[in-house]
């Protein structure tokens, strides 16, 4: 999506000049760049802005950059540069954690927009909302192994079928306010069935 | 395998350990040529019971000679002392302080709890620093080294406060702690699993008195977190109740109350049962004499009998791996290994069900009581730099969510549980009413919906924001999770740049059913709360809307022609009395009255702001007030 904030492939440190496998912190000298702080997530994981980001391409980048710089790799090397380590680990936790989950991610593309502040809010039409109260209540009251299981089951479906929507919508190269109206739409009905599924997962240990 | 000390020229060599503080025994252990290694006493032992006996004159002996005493001086026994660490009384049963043959008192000046030993009080962190130092002395004098630093291993469900108590007690004993790791990943450390292949592990923790079960990501070298739960009330502490119930099924009450007013009696029918569960691991039924005073018993226990009395325990664990399965969104095919640890899973009865679940026999190689204590020895050694290029690395995960308290009782959750660590949270905040100069920032941990239903961890005061109209002041707060588990809360005002800050310093601690009820409660009630949660936002929201109508009607009476005016005092009236109701509904369709009546000024205002905004006035500006964009933004008072 060419809209959004590019992604530079690779950025060398001014200090040292030894590449860098991440923006914010040179690991060969110790350097940090806290202005980049605003680069986008996708841009600090070096990973390109896109809904189908190839999901072992996020594993990879996640366990290369941790090898590099998970603090307690510093920890033998003093407080100054651990405490560097210990800041540029918690940013790529950070971009990991607005990445990673499909519905999270379709609103860190959608909050990239630069129209985002004019999508309008989503207005849920009643027949879901009843649907999802009487599922709700459903629960509330019991339901047995199989129905149990069956519930369970259409809300992954649902879930399922809602990350092929946002897919679909994010596909193109430059999603316009429209596109992503229903973005916001489908984000927000995913929260939804992630509410049953949990509360379908609620006999647990303890209880 | 025995540790062999290396003769020393002129210094010492320093050791770089593991340990293992438990609540029943703690144990250390060093990587020696790249394997980790128990490090055994010169008796041989590897093992230092967690007891600390304190006699008259306030000297103390810990270990096994503490236990030898204690059977002539159990007021001065102490036992199972991690399990008030970084706790609060009201954190502890009733129950559980009956049984205790000393005191828990509460600390002056604080809400931690202490032991109360002829007439003195000692610091749970006191006593598990003298556990600490005993283990350290026992292995100095073992292999003549020299012990400053370690890593020491907390249960993965140990919160903040627990953590910190745990590193204090580290610190006493002169133990310099690099890290405090979580018990099941160092139990996946030990067995060597985050070299070489890449795959999902299941480590399954049956201690004592805890239940702790994880499921970890491997990926070249990088040993992942994914997710973990337990159960702080369930252990092999249950097993052998249900063995003593067998024990004494067939003695008479009289003989069963003889039994348990003797701490002898329960000392030996402890023992007995111990003893019971160890034979019937290897068959299928075992014979047991005991005479106490009067008492008299002598039973046959089959495996069966044993196993069946057990089954409800058993069953518990397995709830609890489906629901870390469910949070993990995987199913039982796709753990690649599954590891065990703690002395409960030598039962035969917990490895053939773990086997069965997964269909793959469980690792059993290591000692299960010793797994821990290697895994923190090869963390450590990484930590310290020896191993530095063997590329494993450990990212922990936080094991319960973290939040702060808004307006109306809510939580905001900054920081949710299983994220993995070290993580920053920001989120922005801003006043409720006009010159409010100061903000209270309440940090809350758990799972549940509502303030007063979680954990609180710490208050401070952000003080010193410049006078300004109720949402302009822009209060940012930041939760940093350190590598360790500890956190740190931030806040500052970005308009002028106040600051303040805490590290949180927990002044009440919890009962082990109220951290589990912390995140199973939540689920139970999950319903209740997003109810109490959204009619506190609504609540919020109608204050605002009330506010900004009679803003209206007093500061732009050229918009509000008097019959409009009758018609929004008549739908303001409405909304006072629908925020009596207790159902958000009422008030929301009050809300919505009230809106409509001043639709038509709005949209007029609305013109105005986006003429002005051109020129470079805000819209609170021209408005007088800031409308709300966000219930979040304003909940804080």
């Amino acid at each position: 999506m060419s809209t959004y904030a590019a992604t530079a492939d690779s950025f060398r440190c001014d200090e040292c000049n030894a590449e860098m496998a991440f923006p914010l912190f040179c690991d060969a000298c110790g350097t940090d760049y806290p202005e980049r702080k605003r680069m986008s997530a996708f841009g600090i994981l070096g990973l390109p802005p896109r809904f189908d980001v190839d999901e072992a391409a996020m594993d990879e980048r996640e366990v290369l950059l941790s090898k590099r710089l998970h603090p307690d790799k510093w920890q033998a090397k003093g407080d100054r540069l651990y405490r560097k380590a210990l800041l540029a680990q918690s940013a790529v936790n950070e971009a990991l954690k607005a990445v990673r989950e499909p519905f999270q991610r379709a609103l860190t593309l959608m909050a990239m927009h630069p129209e985002a502040d004019s999508i309008p809010k989503t207005v849920m039409p009643t027949t879901f909302l009843m649907e999802q109260l009487e599922i709700q209540e459903e629960i509330e009251d019991g339901v047995d192994g199989a129905r149990k299981r069956e519930l369970t089951k259409l809300a992954r479906t649902e879930l399922k079928a809602l990350r092929a929507q946002l897919a679909e919508l994010l596909a193109p190269e430059e999603a316009d306010v429209a596109a992503l109206t229903q973005v916001r739409a489908t984000v927000d009905r995913s929260h939804y069935w992630r509410n049953i599924s949990k509360a379908l997962r609620g006999t647990a240990p303890g209880s | 395998m025995v540790n062999i000390p290396l003769p020393m020229k002129g210094q010492a060599r320093e050791l770089i350990v593991g340990i293992d503080l438990g609540t029943t025994n703690s144990l250390c252990a060093e990587v020696v040529n790249g394997k980790p290694v128990v490090i055994l006493d010169r008796e041989g032992r590897a093992i230092t019971p967690s007891v600390v006996g304190i006699d008259d004159e306030h000297h103390a002996v810990v270990g096994d000679a503490a236990v030898e005493r204690g059977l002539t001086n159990p007021a001065g026994t102490i036992r199972s002392v991690k399990r008030f660490m970084g706790r609060g009384l009201k954190d502890i049963s009733d129950v559980e302080v009956g049984r205790l043959p000393y005191k828990i008192v509460r600390t002056a000046g604080s809400e931690q709890v202490a032991v109360r030993v002829h007439g003195r009080e000692y610091l749970p962190q006191e006593l598990s620093a003298l556990i600490l130092g005993e283990v350290k002395k026992r292995a100095v004098k073992a292999t003549g080294g020299k012990l400053k630093r370690a890593v020491i291993t907390v249960p993965a469900y140990f919160d903040d406060g627990q953590r910190q108590a745990t590193r204090d007690a580290g610190r006493m004993a002169g133990i310099d702690v690099l890290r405090i790791i979580n018990e099941p990943t160092a139990a996946a450390l030990a067995y060597g699993l985050h070299r070489g292949k890449s795959g999902t592990v299941l480590v399954y923790d049956l201690g004592g008195g805890t239940f702790d079960v994880s499921i970890l990501k491997l990926t070249e070298g990088v040993f992942k977190v994914i997710a973990t739960t337990g159960n702080t009330a369930l252990g092999g502490d249950d097993f052998d109740y249900a063995m003593i119930d067998l024990l004494t099924a067939g003695l008479s009450d009289e003989d069963k109350a003889a039994l348990d007013a003797h701490v002898q009696g329960r000392v030996a029918l402890k023992m007995a049962a111990e003893r019971a569960k160890i034979a019937l691991s290897g068959q299928d039924s075992t014979s047991i004499q005991l005479h106490v005073g009067d008492v008299s018993l002598d039973t046959t226990v089959t495996r069966a009998q044993y196993e069946a009395a057990i089954d409800p325990f058993v069953e518990l664990t397995f709830d609890a791996i489906d629901f870390v399965l469910d949070e993990a969104g995987l199913d039982p095919e796709d753990i690649g290994d599954v590891v065990c640890v703690g002395g409960s899973t030598r039962t035969p009865l917990v490895r053939a069900r773990l086997e069965e679940h997964f269909d793959k026999p469980p690792h059993t190689d290591l000692d299960p009581d010793q797994v821990v204590a290697m895994g923190a020895a090869i963390q450590a050694s990484m930590l310290a730099g020896e191993h530095a290029g063997d590329g494993t690395v450990l990212l922990d995960v936080t094991p319960l969510s973290l939040g702060i308290e808004t307006y109306g009782g809510g939580c905001s959750k900054l920081l949710w549980r299983n994220s993995p660590i070290p993580v920053r949270a920001t989120e922005g905040y801003t006043t409720q009413v006009d010159d409010q100069t100061s903000v209270d920032i309440h940090v809350l941990q758990g799972e549940r919906e509502m303030a007063k239903d979680l954990r609180s961890l710490g208050r401070f005061k952000l003080r010193g924001i410049p006078p300004m109209k109720a949402g302009m002041p822009r209060v940012l707060i930041e939760f940093f999770i350190d590598a360790n588990g500890i956190l740190k809360v931030q806040a500052k005002e970005m308009t002028s740049g106040v600051e303040a800050g805490i590290e949180v310093t927990p002044t009440y601690g919890l009962t082990d059913d109220q951290v589990e009820d912390m995140i199973f409660d939540s689920i139970e009630h999950a319903e209740e709360d997003v109810e109490a949660h959204l009619l506190a936002d609504t609540k919020v929201e109608a204050g605002s809307v009330l506010r900004y109508s009679r803003k209206i009607i007093v500061d732009r009476p050229d918009l509000v022609p008097p019959p409009l005016a009758v018609q929004i005092e008549a739908a303001i009236g409405g909304l006072v009395a629908a925020l009596e109701s207790p159902d958000r509904e009422v008030i929301d369709a009050a809300m919505q009255v009230l809106n409509e009546s001043t639709a038509p000024v709005a949209a007029h205002l609305m013109n105005e702001v986006l003429q002005v905004t051109v020129h470079g006035k805000t819209m609170g500006e021209v408005l007088g007030t800031k409308p709300r964009t966000k219930a979040s933004e304003i909940q804080l008072t």
